[in-house]
């Protein structure tokens, strides 16, 4: 039985995905938090973020990472530092013989991803990135697939298509030259969504089929927003998956607007049997509740986070939710309680770096393949 | 009209309408019972229909799967930038669609179990771009690799 809690470091605050898991792991029982940091080194906006988030959960803010991490009182460190930077920090942590847990994905760099494993691995360390396996309806599905009752699992089709954003504003009419590297930054209005929301399909189809994917064929495409289009990032795209066992997988990942969806979007695994078939669909089971409240419509556009990426820019223009569907959540616990489940109880976390790492890399030759137009084999070459 | 008609002739008077703005995306999961032929005419027939919706014919294809598994997916690429990502699963005990008709102002979304409605039907003649759809699945297929669609129009 544990006695001590938890002591959790933040890295990165307000507007960042911080504003979601610190919360959660405030929240656990088994947890106190420490302190906000970041790298001595960020600039004057991300200072004042990190304090403002700081301030807010009113916990101090430790404005230099290296010395943070020499506190005895820090077991686990919450990454949600910019995607360009989170690799590096978390080697820097899993060093300092942290626990880490990553905002998704754990970074753009295939020899980073590469170096975050190989800290983890030698200093012994537990990891989790955030994603949607430790999410009730996907673990039905893993259960599902386990039991055999769908026979030999030939094919995964998992969707994630986030319905945010003021869309419309794409010019539309050509093909996208998809550049690789791929551009992966957080801009004020934009990200590659491919990337941050393709991570989530991805991660599910992967886990739920449990082999080495073989070959990837990937598109990337702007077709909603102008901003996405003016910093050469996509705003949807799609991988084909061939794995070692013979099966395939679809994925699609990307933002589709505020107005393409009844609720927060499609978001839905189907499950390809050679006994049975299975949809599983994240807003189902579920009531369907219509009333005398004004329709939903789409909220005004916050200069600071035009895409409704963070909770705290939503709030400040009051965005209301989609209240049509109800989904039984119940049962819903935390991605960072099933992490925090993985400290106590010592075993890993089933998205841990190694796997997070892997995901990275699928990513890539998707974007690889996106922009060269042909598919690509996996292992990519270091 | 069969259910098949019905459903294409309400997506396209959707997209007509202009309801959803432009149409960029089609993901459809279909899942049949009808065995899967080996010259795919089935899911070239399926796929002009989609194609159809587009108003363009795919000028880019690629497909991951085997017809002797009955699982293939395609991946459809319109000159105009447009996709279509298609699941077929066959031989199923129970049939289903999923269809997700995704335009840049809105979208449209399909989903119905099968069990007291038809099955589309492979068409005694299948038109030309069915045809060639067909013929080029079947040879990603077995290349492993996308395939220029050879010109074509949608009629």
């Amino acid at each position: 039985m544990m006695t001590k809690s938890l002591g959790v470091l933040l890295v990165s605050g307000a507007l960042t995905h911080q504003e979601n898991y610190s919360l959660k792991f405030r929240d656990d029982p088994r947890c106190r938090l420490i302190g906000v940091t970041d790298e001595a080194n960020v600039d004057a906006e991300r200072t004042q973020l990190n304090q403002a988030w700081a301030e807010k959960l009113d916990i101090p803010y430790l404005p230099n990472l290296g010395d943070a991490l020499h506190r005895a009182d820090v077991d686990i460190v919450s990454i949600c530092a910019e995607p360009e930077r989170r690799g590096r920090i978390a080697v820097e942590c899993a060093n300092a013989e942290k626990h880490i847990y990553l905002d998704k994905p754990v970074t753009p760099f295939l020899t980073v991803a590469d170096s975050v494993v190989e800290a983890v691995q030698q200093n012994g360390v537990r990891s989790q990135m955030f994603s949607f396996i430790y999410q009730p309806w996907v673990q039905r599905a893993k259960q599902i697939v386990a039991s055999g009752e769908l026979g030999d699992l030939l094919a995964v089709h998992a969707d994630c298509l986030f319905a945010k954003g003021p869309n419309g504003t794409a010019q539309l009419g050509t093909i996208r030259q998809s550049p690789y590297p791929p551009k992966i930054s957080n801009f004020v209005d934009a990200k590659a969504e491919l990337y941050a929301m393709g991570i989530y399909s991805l991660g599910v189809a992967c886990w739920l089929i449990g082999h080495s994917v073989q070959t990837v064929y990937g598109q990337t495409a702007n077709y909603f927003f102008e901003a996405h289009q003016h910093h050469n990032v996509e705003d949807f795209g799609y991988l084909m998956l061939t794995f070692s066992n013979g099966a395939t997988a679809t994925i699609t990942g990307g933002r589709i607007g505020w107005t393409g969806h009844a609720s927060g979007g499609n978001n839905q695994v189907y499950l390809i049997g050679t006994k049975k078939s299975l949809l599983i669909d994240a807003y189902r089971p579920r009531l369907e509740v219509y009333d005398r409240a004004p329709a939903w419509a789409s909220p005004e556009v916050n200069p600071r986070d035009p895409m409704g990426f963070w909770s705290s820019t939503q709030a400040e223009v009051n965005i209301q939710p989609k209240r049509i569907y109800t989904p039984f959540m119940a049962d819903f616990r935390g991605d960072e309680q099933h992490f925090v489940d993985c400290i106590v109880e010592d075993r890993e976390s089933e998205m841990n770096a190694q796997q997070a790492a892997t995901l990275t890399e699928i990513l890539l030759a998707g974007y690889q393949s996106a922009s060269q137009g042909h598919v690509v084999s996996l292992p990519l070459s270091r | 009209m069969s259910y098949w008609e019905s459903l294409s002739q309400e997506i396209k008077k959707t997209i007509q309408q202009e309801r959803i703005g432009t149409l960029v995306f089609v993901r459809g999961t279909l899942i049949l019972s009808a065995k899967a032929e080996k010259d795919c005419g089935l899911v070239g027939a399926l796929l002009a229909e989609v194609s159809h919706w587009f108003s363009i014919a795919p000028h880019q294809l690629y497909a991951t799967g085997q017809t002797d598994t009955d699982v293939v997916s395609v991946s459809l690429e319109f000159p105009t930038g447009a996709t279509a990502l298609i699941s077929m699963a066959f031989g199923q005990a129970q049939s289903h669609i999923d269809l997700s008709v995704i335009g840049n102002l809105g979208a449209a979304y399909h989903r119905e179990n099968l069990n007291w409605l038809d099955e589309p039907q492979v068409p005694d003649t299948l038109p030309a771009l069915a045809q060639s759809l067909a013929k080029a699945v079947s040879e990603s297929l077995t290349t492993g690799n996308s395939k220029i669609i050879e010109s074509e129009t949608v009629s």
